[in-house]
C-alpha cells in the first residue's frame, strides 16, 4: 500500500517535471531567445535599429491597424454577442458558426478574400480604380484583413458569459423605466465589463502580432504598407539578425504586456466576483 | 388602479399559450394565476408588463389602452422569479435605479431618504451596502419588491414570489407580502403554482389551463364549487374516483364503495351517466366492523391527526381521521359522507 503510494507520487513528480520542461522548451526558450539575439551587440545597437525609420513606420502602422482595427471589433464583437446570447432566432447556432471562420480559416485565405475581392483583377478592383480609392497594398487593406482575422476574440469572450446571464435583469432595467441605451450601459455593459476588456486585449494583441493575412494584402512597400511582423521577415531575410530580433523583441514585449495587463485585470475581477 | 384583459391570444410557433383569456381586476385587490406550468399564467404575466406582445386582444389599465405601450412606460412594478436584481450595484443602488434613470432625477438627498424608506419598510435596511450575491434568497426578493416599488408603480406583479425560497422562508415572507398587500392596497397579480398560497393571500384566484382561465372567483367559492373536473381536482388533495349517477344516488366504479345520495353531493352531475367524482381526506368515514372494503397501505400523522393511505379495489385514496387504530395491512369498511361530482364527456 505504502509502496503504491510512493509510486504514485513518483509518477505525480515525473509529469510535472515533464510539464515545466515542456513549457520552458515550446514556450519559454523561444522568447529568451528572441530578447538574447536582439540584445547580442548591447543596447545600444538594439535600440539603433529600432530608431530605423522603416522600423518606426513599421511600428506606427502597427499600432494605427490595431488602434482601428480593436475598437471596431469591440462594437462588432459586443452586438453579435449580444444578438446570440439574449434573442432567439432563426440561423442563430449558424451565426455562432460563422463568428469562429476566422479561427478555422487560414490566415492566408483571410488575406486572399480582400485581394479577391477589392484587388486590381478583383471584383470591385475596376469600381475603386476608376475612383481612384486604394484598398489592397494599403491602410484600409491591412486593417480589413486584420479586423476580420481579429473578430472572433471578442465574440467568443462575451457569448458564454451573456447567455449565462441571461435577459432577468435588462427585462428588469426596463419596468423600471429604463430605455435602449440606459439598459445597455447600466445593466448590460457593467456586467460583462471584465470579460470584455480580456477579450479587447486578447484582440490586439492578434492585430498587433497577425502575420499571414496581413502579408497577403500589404504588398511589403517598406516605410508604407510594413507592419512589425512584416518587416521582421524582411529584415530576416536580408541577414539583419540583430535589426530582426530587435523588431521581434518589441513586439514580444507588447505581447507580454498585453497578458500581463489581462491577468492583473482576471484577478482584480475574480477578487471583485469573490467579493460579490 | 383596475386592469382589464379582453380576448388576449398568444402563440408560440404553433402552440397557443393564451387562448381568449379575459381578466378583470378591481382597484387595490390582490389576485392570484393559478395553475400547473406551461398553462401561459407565466405570459398573461409577462404581457401585463409589456415585456411580451399579445397577438391579438387588449390590455388596459384604470380604462388607459396599454395594448401598444413599451414596458418602460408602463409604471407597473414586476418582481421576477430570480429576482433579475443588478450584479454590479449595492441593494442601494439596485432600488434607487428606478429613480436614477428619470428623466429628472430627484435630487441625491431626496433619493436617499427614498431608498432608505424602501429598504425600512421592506426590513433589509442593514443590507443597503451588500450586493445581491451576499444576501439570502429571501432578502434578494424583498430587495426586489423594493426596487419594484421604488417607482411608485401603478400595479405590481410577481411572478412565483416565493419559487425560489425554503418551505419555512416562504411562509414568514407570504404572511409579510399579504400585510404590506393590505398596508399599500396597491393593485396586485401574482403566479402560483401552489394552490395553498393562492388560497391564502389572494382575494381572488384565476384558475388557468392550457392557455385559458378555467375559473375566476374567491378562494371560498372555488373550494366550494370548482367548476369541472380539473379545478376540482387540482385544488386541494382529493381522491379521483369514476362514477355512474342515476340521477338519485352515485354508484362509485368497482362496487366496493357503498353509493351515495344525492344528499350527500356537494355538486351533482346535470345529467344522469358516466360521472367522475372527488372526494377530499376528511370527506371519509373509516369504520372498524365485520364487512370490510380497504386496506390500509400506510399512515403516517399529520397536524391535526392521522393521515391513512387506503387501497380500495384498484384504487388508492387518502384519509385523514383525527385519531385511528388501524395500522398497515389491517382491513377496514371505508363509505364517502361527501363528494363533488361532474359529468364525463
Amino acid at each position: 500500500m505504502r509502496r503504491r503510494r510512493d509510486g504514485n507520487r513518483f509518477l505525480r513528480l515525473a509529469v510535472l517535471l515533464l510539464a515545466v520542461a515542456l513549457t520552458c522548451i515550446i514556450l519559454l526558450l523561444p522568447l529568451a531567445a528572441v530578447f538574447t539575439e536582439a540584445l547580442r551587440r548591447g543596447i545600444p545597437v538594439a535600440l539603433q535599429a529600432l530608431a530605423d525609420p522603416d522600423a518606426l513606420a513599421a511600428i506606427r502602422l502597427t499600432l494605427l491597424v490595431a488602434a482601428i482595427a480593436v475598437p471596431v471589433n469591440m462594437v462588432g464583437g459586443i452586438a453579435a454577442a449580444w444578438c446570440i446570447a439574449k434573442f432567439e432566432f432563426p440561423g442563430r447556432r449558424f451565426l455562432l458558426a460563422l463568428i469562429e471562420l476566422p479561427f478555422s480559416v487560414s490566415p492566408v485565405i483571410s488575406g486572399l478574400v480582400w485581394v479577391l475581392l477589392f484587388g486590381a483583377h478583383g471584383w470591385f478592383g475596376e469600381w475603386l480604380q476608376e475612383r481612384d480609392i486604394q484598398i489592397i497594398f494599403a491602410l484600409p487593406g491591412l486593417v480589413l484583413a486584420t479586423i476580420f482575422v481579429t473578430f472572433p476574440f471578442v465574440a467568443r469572450t462575451l457569448v458564454p458569459l451573456m447567455q449565462e446571464q441571461g435577459r432577468g435583469a435588462e427585462e428588469a432595467a426596463a419596468t423600471l423605466g429604463a430605455g435602449g441605451w440606459q439598459i445597455f450601459r447600466r445593466v448590460t455593459l457593467p456586467d460583462i465589463r471584465w470579460a470584455l476588456l480580456s477579450g479587447v486585449l486578447l484582440c490586439n494583441a492578434r492585430a498587433m502580432g497577425e502575420f499571414g493575412a496581413v502579408s497577403v494584402v500589404s504588398g511589403h512597400i517598406r516605410g508604407e504598407t510594413n507592419t512589425m511582423p512584416l518587416h521582421v521577415e524582411i529584415l530576416y531575410n536580408e541577414y539583419q539578425f540583430v535589426a530582426a530580433f530587435a523588431v521581434a523583441a518589441l513586439l514580444a514585449l507588447l505581447a507580454l504586456v498585453t497578458l500581463g495587463a489581462k491577468a492583473l485585470l482576471e484577478r482584480h475581477g475574480s477578487s471583485r466576483a469573490s467579493l460579490l | 388602479m383596475s386592469v382589464l384583459v379582453r380576448g388576449v391570444e398568444r402563440r408560440f410557433g404553433a402552440s397557443a399559450a393564451l387562448r381568449a383569456v379575459d381578466l378583470t381586476v378591481a382597484a387595490g385587490e390582490f389576485v392570484a394565476l393559478l395553475g400547473p406550468s406551461g398553462s401561459g399564467k407565466t405570459t398573461l404575466l409577462r404581457i401585463l408588463a409589456g415585456l411580451d406582445i399579445a397577438d391579438a386582444g387588449t390590455v388596459s389599465i384604470d380604462g388607459e389602452e396599454m395594448t401598444h405601450i413599451p414596458a418602460r412606460l408602463r409604471r407597473i412594478g414586476f418582481v421576477f422569479q430570480h429576482y433579475a436584481l443588478f450584479r454590479h450595484m449595492t441593494i442601494f443602488e439596485n432600488v434607487a435605479f428606478g429613480l436614477r434613470i428619470r428623466r429628472k432625477p430627484p435630487r441625491e438627498a431626496e433619493i436617499v431618504q427614498r431608498v432608505t424608506g424602501l429598504l425600512e419598510r421592506v426590513q433589509i435596511a442593514e443590507l443597503a451596502r451588500r450586493r445581491p450575491d451576499q444576501i439570502s434568497g429571501g432578502q434578494r426578493q424583498r430587495a426586489a419588491l423594493a426596487r419594484a416599488l421604488a417607482i411608485e408603480p401603478r400595479l405590481l406583479l410577481l411572478d412565483e414570489p416565493f419559487g425560489a425560497l425554503d418551505a419555512e422562508v416562504r411562509k414568514g415572507l407570504r404572511r409579510w407580502l399579504r400585510d404590506l398587500h393590505r398596508e399599500l392596497g396597491l393593485t396586485s397579480l401574482f403566479v402560483t403554482h401552489d394552490q395553498e398560497e393562492a388560497m391564502e393571500l389572494a382575494d381572488r384566484v384565476a384558475i388557468m389551463r392550457d392557455g385559458q382561465i378555467v375559473q375566476y372567483d374567491t378562494p371560498e367559492a372555488l373550494m366550494d364549487r370548482p367548476i369541472n373536473a380539473f379545478v376540482a381536482g387540482f385544488l386541494g388533495d382529493a381522491a379521483r374516483l369514476p362514477a355512474e349517477w342515476d340521477g338519485t344516488a352515485l354508484h362509485f366504479g368497482g362496487g366496493q364503495l357503498p353509493p351515495l345520495p344525492a344528499s350527500a353531493l356537494r355538486l351533482a352531475p346535470t345529467r344522469p351517466g358516466p360521472a367522475v367524482a372527488f372526494i377530499r381526506p376528511h370527506e371519509w368515514s373509516v369504520m372498524v366492523q365485520e364487512e370490510t372494503n380497504a386496506t390500509v397501505r400506510s399512515r403516517h400523522p399529520v397536524s391535526r391527526g392521522v393521515r391513512l393511505e387506503l387501497s380500495i379495489g384498484e384504487h388508492v385514496v387518502e384519509v385523514e381521521l383525527p385519531a385511528t387504530p388501524l395500522r398497515p395491512g389491517e382491513r377496514c369498511q371505508l363509505g364517502a359522507t361527501a363528494a363533488r361530482a361532474y359529468d364525463v364527456g
